[in-house]
């Protein structure tokens, strides 16, 4: 027994009020508060809600829609946006178009306004949140204008990303007004132009992009709640990945199961109504190691979970998501934000 | 062309020529007229005969007759028909020879009739000779006049700009006593500087001048030298500014020798600004050829400046279209290389539109370019040169030059126009400086920091990143760039007014400069970049505005989190940029004095994963600017993480992380000691907080006696752990005198006894002046607690006082006892003293729990009385090791009287306290209190 301990009930009677002497003042302080309060216990809240169809998606344009579903995006977060404004996007098309123009002809400068053979569109993405206290969602596409048919205005879309934040609002109670919190970011396109133009992101809002990876134990969530989703009609099949790390090459383990199948065990897991728990989780994805293992005899829970793939969306271990099912946008994009900002927090 | 005085010469030198031709002829041969030439003959043949040197020297009449006739035929065909300066050599020859004929005429006493015809040409001849050496004549009348400002008018009259002359005479003066100034600086407190001065006086009145001059000049030879050096620079200036004569018997020597004194001059002392004023009117007046407008603009070194105004002059010269391409070229250059040297700039900022409009030469488009590269101001960058450029650009294609200037364009308006320099390009301008290069440096050293060199902006390819990272990679701080405002949000009113007047954050270079412009300075676009610079740093460390922090702090947590070495496994060179990164922030902790909040964040987070190994100094350092906050907090977060790695850890380790505590609870003591002073001391709540914050100060000074208890245990009693223990606690003893915070936390004993007994002289010198500060402390601390007795009862000083006072009063009697024991001359008494001293029961000495073996042995285990011959062993032993002790410790002040005043001052102490604690009672039999005494001097 160290004689410190000792003296610990003694100290932390007294050191309460030291408590109020922290609290209260600027949010940087608040921010840190939070940190502190995050880092002493399990960073993953025990239980989640399943993601339901929320009356906010029904304001969603259908064709913009349309342009998020089915297609794979890479996930990166976000430091807040420092004096954004929604109002401006005509002048930020603006200029983005000519940086891109002006990167693309190393040393050519080019005048802001020019006709150039690409096209920047900034447009909000209305409804993409989870409540009326998000910061609205924002799309940015690239179109390059085809020289030859002038009479098709819409060109091809050579890169699309946008920035969202559904139910931050409850996560990020520290912002001030100057800032605006968007801490997920997905980008469609080639890896080139996500760098210019997030280049341009992190000069012109001094924010900061890095990649957002899904640990394994957020994939087994995942898988979790998408299984749980009451669908309509399948789309796809249940599927997951494992890899074995071995030498030369390595293992890939693909384990696909029906959805209905995939369902009919989680109902089976499942006790607490409209809740996901950690105990709940851990027991689905036992359940399906343990049916390989007797199949196969393989210990799946030694290896590595990449990928998940369900009628609902699909998310790999590397910051790839493909989002399904229309139904559930709201539910995928809110567990990607709640990722995204415990990363920059 | 044809003026009279020419007109004049040209006449006399044909007649003269073909006269002495004939008379040259007649001489020598007898064809034209025999009886002419057999006069000749009989008349040499006299002249011989009157004169028997030449005789003794072995010439004849004849000789004598021919040589002289072949003369005067050869000087006279040169005057007549050879033009130039060889004419008046023939002119002077036969000036001679008519001299010598005359001469002759009157050694044989011919009558006045024989000779008047060479008495007339011989005056012919002088005539031609002073007419046509008059414009050497000249100059040499003018130096002769004094610098009186007065002038005749019939030499200048002539002169196509006499009034500039004039300026110039009346320049020349202030420009002397100028000089003189000069020049006495440098020959401060010699006597040579009286005459000097005195010289220069005289020489400025009229009249006197030359004598005086003379006197002094044989004193001070250098002087003369100048003076003749100046002398020669006036006439050339004053000759150039004269304009070419073409009909000049001897131009081009002169003008060669005139541009000679010239270049030397100007390389070697460099030119006035007047003169560089007169000179550049003639170089691109165009009034000389190319080749010499060349020369003068070659050497336009200024002595220290170049006024303005004729720059502005040679400018309008430009315009007028007199001088040639390569001129104007050459110009240009000049100006980019001079620019610095130019007094003042703002008239030739009004210039701008008339440089922009050169820019369509091709020729000068270059030099153009860089001129505006240096004029450029956020003012002069309109849409319509955006345009201009632009349009210049698809004309002539990718240029290094036009790429600068349009990278400034997009540098001042980034929302009218776009460029992105390519990474690899490093020149952007020929050099137009190389012809100038050591002139330059010899005028910057003229100057001597008489005026700073304007700031500039460096393009660089840092605007670039590398293209072979990651671009989502963050190691890499960005390179500064001001924040356009104009992209960012809406503007307000007070943004329209700050850009007026907004110092770009490129263009800061020195502190002065931030002073001044510290209110309207452009932020830089990514706040991150000011962990590079240290000037913004300043300004970091007292802005009191949110969102810079917070921009900071998301940037740094993010960065600090992706790049983490122990989060990604990653390779070498990472993990090499990651130290550089941390060795950065903790630079500019060190420098701001306090910890990033996501500095500590990141450590809340890493801790418990961290190796202990990887990135072990920069992390520890960390460590150190941890904000102040409750110990109970920090605990869980940092120091449960801590401790296991310590104790299982290097014995370096163990010693640097104590270290990074000792620091820690300085930056902590600091950060309170500035926080009391800086708050109001009636508030109620005040005590309470401060209170806490004195409670968590002691925990966290008890937790690392705590840790360096059991980590000397480990370590058995290593001499390197226990010196960084006693760092720490150098800093403990010394937190009431230094940081003037009520606090004083005595250390556990075992590190004391350890100490004590330890072998190293070092150690016992920095217990002992441990000890000796606590000393300190403590009669400090009791002054003050007497004072204010009415106001703190109970209150946390008071009682960290009164509950470690007596605690140490035990420690330190023993060590008393022991240093009495040390320094008494017999151990017997030293035994006896030790008994009555300490509060102990009154057992024998031997029993006493303070010496009980433990200590020595280090066996925790032995707890209990001793059989009493163990105990004798163990007295004998003690008895060792204190003659040891003593004889080290004698040997050591004998070296050094470092230790004989701490030691006296506590053993004068000692036996104070002595005396007190006589007075109180022994414990006697009361088992429970000495169960107590026990466990409290147990180790651990």
């Amino acid at each position: 027994m160290d004689p410190y301990d000792s003296q610990g009930s003694t100290s932390r009677r007294r050191t309460s009020n030291l408590k109020d002497y922290f609290v209260g003042a600027t949010p940087l302080q608040k921010r840190l508060e939070s940190i502190r309060r995050q880092s002493s216990f399990f960073p993953s809240p025990p239980r989640r809600k399943i993601p339901q169809g929320t009356e906010l998606q029904e304001e969603i344009d259908p064709q913009k829609v349309g342009f998020l579903l089915h297609k794979q995006w890479t996930v990166y977060s976000l430091t807040p946006l420092y004096k954004f404004s929604y109002t401006n996007f005509k002048e930020y098309s603006r200029l983005l178009s000519a940086f891109i123009a002006a990167e693309k002809q190393k040393g050519l400068a080019v005048q802001v306004g020019e006709d150039f053979n690409i096209k920047v569109i900034f447009s909000n993405l209305v409804g993409v949140r989870g409540t009326q206290r998000d910061p609205e969602a924002f799309l940015v596409q690239i179109l390059s204008k085809s020289q030859s048919s002038r009479e098709h205005r819409e060109g091809r879309v050579l890169w699309t990303g946008w920035f969202c934040c559904v139910f931050g609002e409850s996560l990020l109670e520290t912002v001030s007004e100057d800032f605006t919190c968007l801490p997920l970011f997905l980008a469609n396109g080639a890896e080139s132009n996500t760098s210019l133009i997030g280049g341009w992101f992190q000069k012109t809002f001094d924010c900061c992009f890095s990649p957002l990876a899904i640990s394994a134990f957020h994939l087994s969530w995942m898988a979790a709640m998408w299984t749980a989703c009451e669908m309509d009609h399948y789309m796809a099949t249940t599927e997951f990945f494992w890899s074995v790390p071995c030498s030369p090459q390595s293992l890939d383990i693909s384990y696909a199961i029906h959805p209905e199948d995939a369902k009919a065990l989680w109902d089976s897991v499942h006790k607490t109504p409209g809740e996901v728990t950690q105990e709940e989780v851990d027991l689905f994805m036992d359940c399906l190691y343990s049916h390989f293992h007797r199949h196969f005899r393989i210990h799946l829970s030694a290896t590595r979970l990449v990928r998940v793939s369900t009628s609902v969306a699909s998310a790999h271990t590397d910051g790839k998501i493909k989002i399904l099912c229309h139904k559930y946008l709201i539910g995928v994009l809110a567990y990607m934000t709640e990722l995204a900002i415990f990363k920059t927090e | 062309m044809a003026s009279p005085r020419t007109i004049t010469i040209m006449a006399l030198s044909v007649a003269l020529g073909l006269f002495f031709v004939f008379m040259g002829t007649i001489k020598l041969t007898p064809r034209l007229s025999k009886d002419a030439y057999t006069e000749m003959k009989r008349a040499y043949k006299s002249y011989v005969r009157a004169l028997p040197l030449l005789k003794k020297m072995g010439i004849n009449s004849i000789l004598l007759r021919k040589s002289i006739g072949a003369l005067e035929v050869a000087c006279g065909i040169v005057m007549t028909l050879v033009p130039g300066r060889p004419k008046d050599v023939a002119n002077f020859f036969l000036l001679l020879l008519v001299l010598a004929v005359l001469f002759f005429h009157q050694l044989v006493g011919d009558p006045l009739k024989r000779y008047a015809h060479a008495l007339v040409f011989g005056i012919l001849l002088t005539c031609r000779l002073l007419i046509a050496r008059k414009p050497e004549e000249r100059p040499s009348e003018k130096k002769a006049l004094p610098e009186s400002g007065e002038e005749q008018p019939s030499l200048y009259e002539k002169a196509p700009q006499g009034k500039v002359k004039n300026v110039y005479t009346v320049m020349a003066t202030p420009r002397n006593t100028r000089r003189s100034q000069l020049r006495s600086r440098i020959s401060q407190g010699s006597d040579s500087y009286q005459t000097n001065l005195l010289a220069w006086k005289v020489k400025a009145e009229p009249g006197n001048s030359k004598c005086v001059l003379k006197d002094s000049s044989a004193v001070e030879d250098s002087t003369h030298a100048d003076d003749q050096a100046e002398d020669d620079l006036r006439i050339a200036v004053e000759y150039f500014q004269r304009g070419p004569r073409k009909a000049s018997l001897n131009k081009e020597k002169i003008l060669e020798k005139r541009l000679k004194t010239l270049e030397n001059v100007a390389w070697k002392n460099g030119l006035a600004p007047e003169t560089i004023d007169i000179l550049l009117n003639v170089a691109l007046s165009g009034k000389f050829g190319n080749a010499i407008n060349t020369r003068i603009l070659k050497c336009m070194i200024p002595e220290t400046l170049i006024s303005e105004d004729s720059v502005v002059k040679a400018v309008s010269w430009l315009c007028v279209g007199k001088c040639s391409g390569n001129i104007k070229v050459l110009f240009y250059r000049w100006l980019v290389a001079m620019f610095d040297f130019i007094d003042r700039k703002k008239q030739i900022s009004l210039l701008y539109g008339f440089f922009f409009a050169s820019l369509q030469d091709d020729a000068l488009c270059p030099y153009v370019c860089h001129l505006l590269y240096l004029l450029t101001k956020k003012e002069n960058v309109k849409p319509f040169r955006v345009r201009k450029l632009l349009d210049l650009q698809v004309k002539m294609g990718m240029q290094p030059h036009l790429q600068a200037l349009l990278s400034l364009y997009k540098f001042f308006a980034p929302t009218l126009i776009s460029v992105s320099l390519p990474v690899r390009r490093k020149i952007y301008f020929n050099n137009s400086k190389n012809l100038w290069a050591s002139a330059l440096i010899a005028v910057k050293q003229r100057n001597q920091g008489a005026f700073p060199e304007p700031p500039k902006l460096i393009l660089g390819p840092s605007k670039g990143r590398s293209l072979k990272r990651k671009w989502s990679s963050h190691s890499v701080i960005p390179a500064l760039n001001s924040a356009n405002i104009e992209c960012r949000g809406k503007k307000h009113l007070s943004d329209f007014l700050r850009s007026e007047i907004s110092l770009p954050i490129e263009q800061l270079q020195s502190f002065p400069q931030l002073l001044q412009n510290i209110h309207c300075l452009e932020l830089p676009s990514q706040m991150i970049s000011v962990l590079n610079s240290s000037l913004l740093l300043h300004y970091i460390n007292c802005v009191s505005d949110e969102a810079i922090l917070l921009r900071l702090s998301y940037w740094l947590s993010q960065t600090l989190q992706e790049e983490c070495i122990w989060y990604n496994i990653n390779n070498y060179e990472q993990e090499k940029e990651f130290t550089n990164f941390l060795d950065i922030v903790i630079r500019v902790q060190c420098f701001l004095q306090e910890g990033f909040y996501s500095c500590e964040a990141f450590l809340y987070k890493s801790l418990p994963l961290w190796d202990g190994f990887s990135c072990r100094s920069q992390f520890l350092q960390l460590l150190t600017w941890i904000p102040f906050i409750s110990f109970s907090e920090v605990k869980p977060l940092f120091f449960d993480h801590l401790a296991p790695l310590f104790f299982t850890s290097t014995i370096y380790f163990k010693c640097s992380v104590l270290q990074s505590l000792t620091e820690l609870l300085q930056n902590w003591l600091l950060w309170l000691s500035m926080d009391d002073h800086v708050q109001p001391v009636t508030s109620s709540p005040l005590e309470t907080t401060l209170g806490g914050s004195m409670d968590s100060v002691v925990q966290l000074i008890d937790y690392v006696g705590w840790l360096s208890v059991i980590a000397i245990r480990l370590e058995s009693n290593s001499t390197l752990l226990l010196h960084f223990i006693l760092d720490f606690y150098e800093k403990v003893c010394n937190i009431y005198i230094s940081y003037d915070l009520p606090i004083l936390v005595l250390f556990p004993t075992a590190i004391f006894h350890s100490a004590l007994l330890s072998l190293d002289a070092s150690i016992l010198n920095q217990l002992c002046y441990i000890i000796y500060r606590y000393r300190n402390n403590l009669t400090a601390a009791k002054k003050n607690n007497l004072l204010k007795k009415s106001g703190f009862s109970q209150s946390s000083s008071g009682f960290c006082l009164s509950t470690l006072t007596r605690h140490g009063v035990q420690i330190l009697a023993e060590g008393k006892s022991w240093n009495s024991l040390v320094l008494s001359s017999t151990p017997r008494a030293a035994q006896v003293r030790a008994a009555v001293t300490i509060p102990a029961p009154p057992w024998d000495g031997a029993r006493d729990p303070c010496l009980s073996p433990k200590f020595l042995n280090g066996s925790v285990g032995a707890i209990g009385p001793l059989e009493p011959s163990a105990m004798n062993l163990c007295w004998n032993e003690i008895k060792k090791k204190s003659h040891n002790l003593r004889a080290r410790l004698e040997a050591f002040s004998d070296h050094s009287g470092k230790l004989q005043l701490p030691l006296q001052e506590i053993i004068d102490w000692l036996s104070q306290k002595d005396e007190e604690l006589s007075g109180q009672l022994p414990l006697q039999g009361d088992v429970a209190l000495v169960q107590q005494e026990k466990e409290t001097h147990a180790v651990g």
